[in-house]
């Protein structure tokens, strides 16, 4: 078994608790963990005003911009979940359909210079997915990742168990749990309020701020897919999230926990 | 903080034999000590009872152990205002005559920096334990001195380093050396205010007299007045003096005719490579007061009794699992929830040194609530009365008073300073 453990990456602090009986191979798939993490902190990051993100919001509203392959990707990808998710899920926070892509030059040009792009109901989920590759390449097939409390790959099973067993914390009452999802190469994704950090979740389509006392979480078997998806039923109303929910393919649980707490904040 | 909760409380700070181990002076604060003296009382004179000399006055009269004798000051209103409160005490104005009263025990001096050596070497002499204000003396030689002397005579001497008898330093410095924020890697100290650093004057022609910290004949500034506070602490951590200080000083906001600066930086280099910053300047607040001691595993701000680690430990949930897993043990944890922020460097709210912490904004050029200053002249009260000199404080205040002359020098000569060898006492 091996435990590595770091803070600083994506603004939060990522846990990977690897199984297996070869120490040496298990601390150089964390270390290549540590290294591709730490490559996609940078490149998400757009307060760093060397990263491309960074470029991409600078200067695509005056003219189209070149993107690397990876870039490429990964707008298109978040182009589909927009549309998948009613337009809830968008990574302009207003209106991703004045993103435009040119497949032909590989470009992309914002028709507006308000628009930036902000990757925080993505980039972990996408970061988990080049982790459970390391992994999967390295030959281990028992993981548990904790990216944040937000984000959890949990890869295999329990070393005493046929699950990993994992409780979403209630946020208001101390102590208490939500529920407990049983995962089998899964993520669990959870996104939320909580009394210390409001207001971190906007509806593209209204402008306005999640604030209700309310926590989403979702299993599915692929990464992305899960966060996108928590991020999308947090910014939508109840009546919506059937119908987002039910775009995904294996999807094995989406709960909705709209939270009546006795505690005053 | 009250007196007899600052004795349970250095008691509880793992047990009082232990912390007097480490810190040497408190032995007259614990309850073993506080027997000794019950009943007895110190004949105190004090001499200067200008705005610090009648700060300590204040809570020398709430103390158990103490009487005021006698009363000294050149400036008759000060002298006047002091009578009143011990109406019983003789009123000198010259300091001998005081010296010479056989039932006074010991002495309070509260004069400016120019004056210390020459009324402290003339009380131990005459045979009275003896307290001065820091910083110790205006010169290295007066510095010397007064330690020698100290020696010689085998009487009591207390320099007013209130850090010393402060619980927050005391726990802060207890956390550092037992390594909880791993290895010292560097010392910020500052101190900002926004003030003139004036007294109010009756006329004019007082001005030199009054305002003397504007002076240099009298004063070495902000160094002498302030820094020696923050330098003490430096030392006190790293259990080691500097060996090279430069720096620079100007007037850069108070024009008003002051020869001190209003404006210090200064670097103290440790032997083994360690700097320790000073900055000091008196035309802006906005960062207060504090002695930042930094570990490659964490920080502490005694001022504000905080500490700050640099790594967050890991989630409590993952530390479970293993727990589990390692006996053999398949349950469920729960951890999952909304993005866990972790504290950064602007966030980082830090943990309390300990409870009740009192703070200060290092805005009163007087003297702070809290901050051991009445625990130090308890402390002084209970040696004037066993006669029992305070192990290590001298030289603590040696040192600190030593480097702000040192850091006076490197800044008006504009050089670096070497300690001088021939200033060094054993530490």
């Amino acid at each position: 078994m091996f435990h590595g453990s770091r803070t600083g990456l994506m603004g939060t602090g990522l846990d990977v608790l690897m199984i297996g009986e070869e120490a040496s191979l298990l601390r150089t798939a964390w270390e290549r963990i540590v290294a591709e993490t730490g490559r996609l902190h940078g490149m998400f990051n757009r307060f760093d005003p060397s990263s491309e993100l960074s470029l991409i919001n600078r200067r695509a509203a005056t003219s189209p911009v070149s993107l690397s392959a990876e870039w490429w990707d990964v707008l298109r990808d978040v182009g589909q979940y927009h549309r998948r998710t009613l337009g809830y899920f968008d990574v302009t926070l207003r209106d991703y359909r004045k993103v435009r892509l040119d497949g032909k030059h590989r470009t992309v040009f914002f028709t507006d210079a308000s628009v930036s792009l902000d990757f925080g109901g993505y980039a972990k989920g996408y970061a988990l997915e080049k982790m459970r590759k390391i992994l999967t390449a390295s030959g281990i097939r028992q993981a548990l990742v904790n990216f944040g409390n937000s984000s959890v790959w949990a890869m295999g099973a329990h070393p005493h168990g046929k699950t990993w067993n994992i409780g979403v914390v209630h946020p208001f009452e101390e102590g208490k749990s939500l529920k407990t999802y049983t995962l089998f190469n899964h993520s669990l994704s959870t996104s939320g309020n909580t009394a210390t950090h409001t207001r971190h979740i906007i509806d593209p389509h209204q402008g306005t701020y999640s604030c209700g006392r309310k926590v989403v979480a979702a299993v599915c078997g692929n990464c992305v897919d899960a966060e996108v998806l928590t991020t999308a039923l947090m910014a939508a109303g109840d009546a919506s999230a059937g119908k987002i929910t039910a775009a995904f393919r294996d999807v094995s649980a989406s709960d909705i926990f709209n939270l009546q707490s006795n505690l005053e904040i | 903080m009250e007196r007899r909760s600052f004795i349970k409380e250095i008691g509880m700070m793992g047990g009082s034999g232990l912390l007097v181990g480490a810190f040497p002076w408190l032995y007259s604060c614990t309850p073993e000590a506080q027997k000794e003296i019950r009943g007895e009382k110190a004949r105190l004179g004090i001499i200067g009872t200008g705005s610090r000399g009648m700060y300590h006055l204040h809570h020398l009269l709430t103390l158990p152990n103490v009487e005021i004798v006698a009363l000294c000051d050149d400036y008759e209103p000060h002298l006047r205002e002091a009578a009143t409160l011990c109406p019983k005490a003789g009123t000198f104005p010259d300091y001998t005559g005081l010296l010479s009263m056989p039932e006074v025990d010991g002495v309070l001096i509260a004069t400016p920096l120019s004056e210390h050596a020459r009324i402290t070497v003339d009380a131990l002499k005459a045979g009275k334990h003896t307290f001065c204000e820091k910083s110790m003396a205006a010169t290295l030689d007066d510095c010397l001195e007064m330690y020698r002397i100290y020696k010689e005579t085998g009487k009591v001497l207390y320099i007013g380093q209130q850090r010393l008898y402060d619980p927050k330093y005391l726990k802060a410095i207890d956390m550092i050396h037992a390594g909880m924020i791993g290895d010292i890697t560097g010392i910020r100290c500052y101190w900002y205010r926004n003030n003139d650093w004036r007294r109010p004057l009756d006329h004019p022609s007082l001005e030199r007299k009054i305002n003397w910290r504007l002076y240099k004949e009298f004063s070495g500034g902000l160094m002498t007045e302030l820094a020696t506070h923050q330098l003490q602490v430096g030392n006190w951590a790293l259990k080691m003096i500097p060996d090279t200080v430069t720096g620079f000083g100007d007037i850069v906001f108070w024009k008003d005719g002051r020869e001190v600066y209003d404006s210090v930086s200064l670097v103290y280099r440790y032997p083994n490579g360690i700097n320790m910053t000073y900055e000091s300047l008196i035309s802006n607040k906005f960062n207060g007061l504090e002695e930042q001691i930094l570990g490659h595993k964490g920080s502490i701000e005694p001022e504000k009794g905080k500490y700050y680690f640099e790594e967050v430990k890991p989630a409590p949930g993952i530390l479970q699992l293993i727990n589990q897993i390692e006996h053999g043990i398949f349950d469920h944890v729960s951890f999952a929830g909304p993005t866990w922020v972790p504290e950064t460097a602007s966030k980082n709210q830090g943990k309390n040194i300990m409870e009740n912490i009192s703070q200060t904004d290092g805005a009163s050029s007087v003297g702070a609530a809290g901050d051991g200053s009445l625990e130090l002249v308890d402390a002084f009260c209970h040696a004037v009365i066993t006669g029992r000199p305070a192990d290590r404080l001298v030289e603590e205040a040696y040192y600190s008073s030593v480097l702000a002359l040192l850091g006076v020098q490197a800044m008006e000569e504009q050089r670096i300073v070497k300690f001088p060898e021939q200033y060094k006492i054993p530490y």
